[in-house]
């Protein structure tokens, strides 16, 4: 079964301006979301957005058929970003550069959570181990948890192999285990401060 | 719901429920499988409850994140400016770029018939070069070392194209011909690769720079020289090995090589090469045989008295029938023409 999106992109591939409009209007606000993950500059997203579709235009000729529409425009749209924000790595051999793209998340609310009281101290753990990760933390967790994708879609929107994503997620988790106030932890500390005594 | 496989929970804590793959699916695209299994997970986990509440918590609240949308989002202008700049892409491709694209196939189309045309005749002229001329007509061939052969009517002459300067000039040849070879040796040191040699009716003629003329026809070869020096050299049964010196006329019958007569210098016998017919050494009969070998004619002397007659002279060679014409004033006969019959009788008046 082939999906609505799959046969735009063939269409549009074929020529058809419609089917291009019809993928614009599927990513348009989800692209400037994503971008502004990386920016609070609604210009250069845009224009980088605007850039990227009129480049799919312009080279329809040479794009190939894909299953993963979806991959293929946050991959490209991901890469002019990265580049128009000036923080691509000059060399390839310094992919730490990367480290230092901004990239925000604000925790949405839960409206299937219990208590009012709770969800927001959820919240605010949360919050505060999302501080402490790393910009790329952040994104992979922003790509598994908002966008839904799959280990090996993250990869290819980030450029990176599988296995760095899974490291990268991990250390993520990682990095929530040692920001989070945690009961048992507490408890434990506790514990050791009364033996003191 | 006492059969459901369980895994082990009782060590999770919210982070290993909010990495779970299993447990992701079960919050953000959940099953009936998965809310059956989850619940059952609630029942005999207890103690877990607090961290799969927070799990579930933060998935769904990183998931239904707000999107951001700036104050002044509009989709239909976003995309009226790409489509501008599509269609104007579209025009600047379809005036400059395509046609450039299709000048630049054709041009390189043409290029590639150029280049293959090149190599075709490249390897065509590596091979045997042949020259021919025809019934009556005289033809100059300049060959690879810069010497010149002028072949007179119904000749030919071939060799292989790749002179290489460390083997003698090689040249094989039918009818008849008179050559000006370039002397190529450097001086007092004459090698044998600097010679220029002819093939001929079985003998072979071997020469530096020199002039000569070679009239190979009916089996018999006239070699006349009139500059420089040559050999004759026959190999096999009836070798033979004769130096000529400038004036020099020599016959060869396919058996015997003789000096030629001397009433035909060497220079004359090249004077067909500047279009005239020197008569001097020739009776009728010659006259007639070259008008058969070089113009193709076919001659038929009536008289056997007339054959035997000689004269001296020069005849212009122009056209055939000024030749003719010639021919009837100068033998006093009369010829009569019938395609390319030639009918010689004594002069009836």
């Amino acid at each position: 079964m082939i999906s609505d999106e799959q046969k735009a992109w063939d269409e549009f591939r074929y020529g058809s301006e419609t089917a291009l409009k019809f993928i614009f209007d599927s990513y348009y606000t989800l692209l400037f979301n994503y971008g502004h993950k990386f920016t609070p500059d609604d210009h250069v997203i845009e224009d980088v957005i605007q850039d990227l579709f009129v480049k799919l235009w312009v080279d329809r000729d040479k794009i190939n058929a894909t299953a993963a529409v979806k991959n293929y425009i946050y991959k490209a749209f991901r890469r002019r970003l990265i580049r128009k924000l000036d923080y691509a790595p000059l060399i390839m051999a310094f992919p730490a550069t990367e480290e230092k793209i901004h990239f925000d998340i604000e925790p949405g609310h839960d409206h299937r959570m219990i208590s009012a009281e709770r969800t927001k101290k959820i919240q605010h753990n949360l919050a505060i181990a999302l501080e402490k990760m790393t910009s790329r933390q952040r994104e992979v967790i922003h790509l598994r948890y908002f966008e839904e994708m799959e280990f090996n879609d993250i990869a290819e929107v980030m450029q990176l192999s599988t296995k760095d994503t899974y490291k990268l997620l991990y250390r993520a988790i990682d990095t929530l285990k040692k920001h989070l106030p945690r009961f048992d932890y507490l408890v434990i500390l506790y514990l050791l401060d009364l033996q003191r005594k | 719901m006492n059969n459901i496989e369980l895994a082990d929970y009782s060590s999770f804590d919210t982070l290993d429920f909010f990495s779970d793959e299993n447990f992701i699916r079960y919050v953000l695209q959940p099953q009936p499988a998965d809310i059956a299994y989850w619940t059952e997970v609630l029942v005999r986990y207890p103690a877990q409850k607090n961290a799969i509440e927070e799990a579930e918590g933060w998935i769904m609240m990183l998931n239904t994140q707000a999107v951001y949308t700036p104050p002044a989002l509009n989709s239909e202008q976003a995309w009226d400016k790409i489509q501008t700049r599509m269609q104007h892409l579209d025009r600047r491709k379809r005036t400059y770029i395509i046609p450039l694209q299709q000048f630049a196939k054709w041009s390189g189309a043409v290029a590639a018939l150029f280049l293959l045309y090149l190599g075709i005749s490249e390897l065509m002229q590596q091979g045997q070069q042949v020259f021919h001329s025809a019934y009556g007509q005289l033809r100059t061939v300049t060959l690879p070392d810069e010497s010149i052969a002028t072949l007179n009517g119904n000749s030919r002459i071939y060799y292989v194209r790749n002179w290489r300067s460390d083997k003698p000039r090689e040249l094989w040849m039918e009818g008849e011909a008179s050559f000006k070879v370039k002397h190529v040796a450097i001086l007092n040191r004459v090698q044998q690769a600097d010679s220029f040699r002819v093939h001929v009716n079985g003998i072979d003629l071997t020469v530096l720079g020199t002039q000569f003329n070679v009239k190979n026809r009916r089996g018999k070869t006239e070699i006349s020289l009139v500059q420089g020096s040559l050999r004759i050299d026959k190999s096999g049964i009836n070798a033979f090995s004769r130096m000529m010196r400038p004036g020099d006329v020599f016959v060869y019958d396919g058996n015997v090589l003789h000096k030629g007569l001397q009433q035909r210098t060497a220079r004359a016998s090249q004077s067909w090469t500047r279009k005239e017919l020197d008569l001097d050494g020739y009776t009728l009969g010659d006259i007639a045989q070259i008008l058969e070998d070089t113009y193709g004619y076919k001659v038929t002397l009536n008289a056997a008295d007339l054959s035997a007659r000689k004269l001296s002279g020069t005849i212009p060679l122009g056209s055939a029938d000024d030749i003719l014409f010639v021919i009837e004033k100068v033998f006093n006969v009369s010829i009569i023409k019938n395609k390319n019959q030639l009918l010689i009788n004594h002069k009836t008046n």
